[in-house]
């Protein structure tokens, strides 16, 4: 306990220093990009009047502390976000399920995969707007298609190396193909699976942006490019600070699901090699 | 009703034929196994003993001749059959608790009937205790308790084990050993154990079968007439025992 008070005491130290850094430079400078954080941080709470976009957070108790543009951007964007990611979970897990489980079908869909994944998804942002419209649809397509890869790829890795004798026995008990799926591949398969979603999470963040920088009207990346047009400058610096919270947040989820879920794999792999 | 439960009919394998890669592992078995015998298998490394035991559980087909079980040829997996494999760490599943990689094959019962086999079996390989831990938490012995447990919850009429003791130390070994006897003795049930250790094949079985090396074929079928219930003392040093063993010894280091 006292090793993770130290951990947080020189954190903490260590993010003084650099804030108070950060403020003795800029306010120095005469740069108008690069506002000292005296000026960003309150845009979190506090818009700046005319053009302003409406702050995150808000002093008011009764509104549970945040603000308008809690609810007009951060979460569209993290609605956007989590139905990508769902999507691309749901995909990559299935389709890697059953190319796991056949080696023909891996052979013949190999070079596909590879050609497909090979495209930069913002490359497909245009066209999508065009087929899909200007709602949320191109950009939670745009966001699964970017950030499918690593989970159908590690997916199809996963199932396909579950081991020869497992499923010997899996066959001897005669247990039937259904629970072998749920019982035996996906279980088996669970870690490489989730080191994939781990990877495209953080994907999934930058994607929500991009996808946002064209025919969007509300979310963060709208936000950001906004801030840009209207040189709003302390406001852009304050989403970057957001995008990193969320960042944190997200991995700190991850971090924990995967603890519960993959506690006996860690566990395991200390005692032997599985 | 015939008493023979398994019967091995000129059975034959080859890898890869036709291949630059082609093996020839068993050159021609056959064998029987009486309803409530213990069977043991012995042979040296490579002789195709591990390929011949996948052969009978129904696990692959053999190039040729076949496996019958109560006289009928097998399809698949009989049913009735349960096995143990070799490697325990690969073949329990590392994501569940003892106990439900004992309830695991049992997913047809109701669940009282899958708790109440899952604690019989438990308490019979004398794991009582530790159906909470998971398999990697326990020894190697332990571990192959579970395995054993999981094949005895599915109540087969024939138990097969490939090398069932190969990765445990020698006191366990023998302690595993004790156990299959009693398991046998209390249930009847028809075991065929493969094995590469003579003294362990002449300890458990009624009949011993010798393979040669690769192309395996029946060097002899040694008809093992000791006293049951046997024990590591008394059975390990009577004079039948080392005659036996002296046998097998000599059939296989030929």
């Amino acid at each position: 306990m006292s090793g993770r008070l130290w951990r947080a005491v020189t954190a903490l130290g260590s993010l003084t220093v650099v804030v108070i850094g950060w403020q003795l430079l800029t306010a120095s400078s005469e740069s108008y990009f690069f506002p000292p954080p005296s000026e960003v941080f309150p845009h979190l709470w506090r818009g700046n009047g005319g053009i302003a976009e409406p702050p995150y957070l808000s002093s008011s108790p009764s509104d549970l502390f945040l603000g308008a543009g809690f609810y007009e951007d951060l979460v569209p964007s993290m609605w956007r976000m989590l139905r990508g990611y769902a999507m691309a979970a749901a995909v990559g897990i299935g389709i890697g399920t059953a190319l796991g489980l056949s080696r023909a079908a891996r052979q013949y869909t190999d070079w596909i995969i590879n050609f497909v994944r090979a495209i930069p998804p913002p490359a497909l942002l245009g066209i999508w707007i065009v087929v899909f419209g200007l709602g949320d649809g191109p950009k939670i397509y745009l966001i699964a298609f970017a950030v499918v890869w690593p989970i159908l790829l590690n997916t199809i890795d996963g199932v396909a190396s579950v081991d020869e004798q497992r499923k010997q026995v899996a066959a001897v008990f005669k247990i039937p193909f259904r629970r072998q799926l749920t019982g035996l591949y996906l279980p088996s398969a669970s870690p490489k699976i989730i080191s994939g979603m781990r990877i495209s999470l953080g994907f999934a963040l930058i994607m929500m942006i991009i996808s946002e920088f064209a025919g969007a009207t509300n979310g963060l990346g709208f936000r950001l490019k906004e801030d840009l047009s209207f040189f709003n400058f302390p406001d852009l610096w304050a989403t970057m600070i957001l995008l990193s919270a969320i960042g944190l947040l997200l991995n700190g989820l991850m971090f924990w699901a995967e603890a519960r879920i993959l506690g006996w794999h860690r566990k395991a792999s200390e005692v032997s090699n599985l | 009703m015939n008493s023979t439960a398994l019967s091995v009919d000129s059975v034959g394998h080859v890898y890869g034929h036709g291949t630059a890669e082609q093996f020839h592992a068993i050159g021609e078995v056959s064998f029987e196994v009486d309803r409530g015998e213990v069977v043991c298998i012995v042979g040296p490394s490579g002789c195709g003993k591990s390929t011949l035991m996948r052969i009978m559980a129904g696990l692959m087909r053999p190039s040729s001749g076949k496996v019958s079980v109560d006289g009928r040829p097998i399809e698949g997996v009989p049913a009735d059959l349960a096995m143990v494999f070799q490697d325990y760490s690969r073949s329990l599943f590392p994501w569940l608790r003892v106990r439900r990689n004992v309830e695991y094959p049992l997913r047809h019962l109701a669940k009282a009937e899958r708790a109440q086999r899952a604690t019989d079996a438990l308490a019979n390989v004398g794991l009582g205790a530790h159906d909470r831990k998971y398999p990697w938490e326990l020894s190697g012995g332990m571990q192959q308790r579970v395995a054993l447990a999981r094949a005895l919850a599915v109540q087969p009429r024939i138990l097969l084990m490939d090398e069932p003791f190969a990765s445990v130390d020698a006191q366990t070994r023998s302690d595993l050993e004790d156990l299959v006897l009693e398991i046998h003795a209390e249930t009847g049930i028809t075991i065929v154990l493969v094995t590469h250790d003579i003294d362990e094949s002449v300890y458990l079985a009624d009949k011993v079968i010798a393979l040669s090396a690769q192309p395996s074929t029946v060097l002899e079928t040694i008809e093992v007439d000791l006293p049951r219930p046997r024990n590591q003392l008394d059975t390990k040093e009577s004079s039948s025992f080392l005659n036996y063993r002296h046998r097998a010894y000599e059939l296989l280091h030929r």
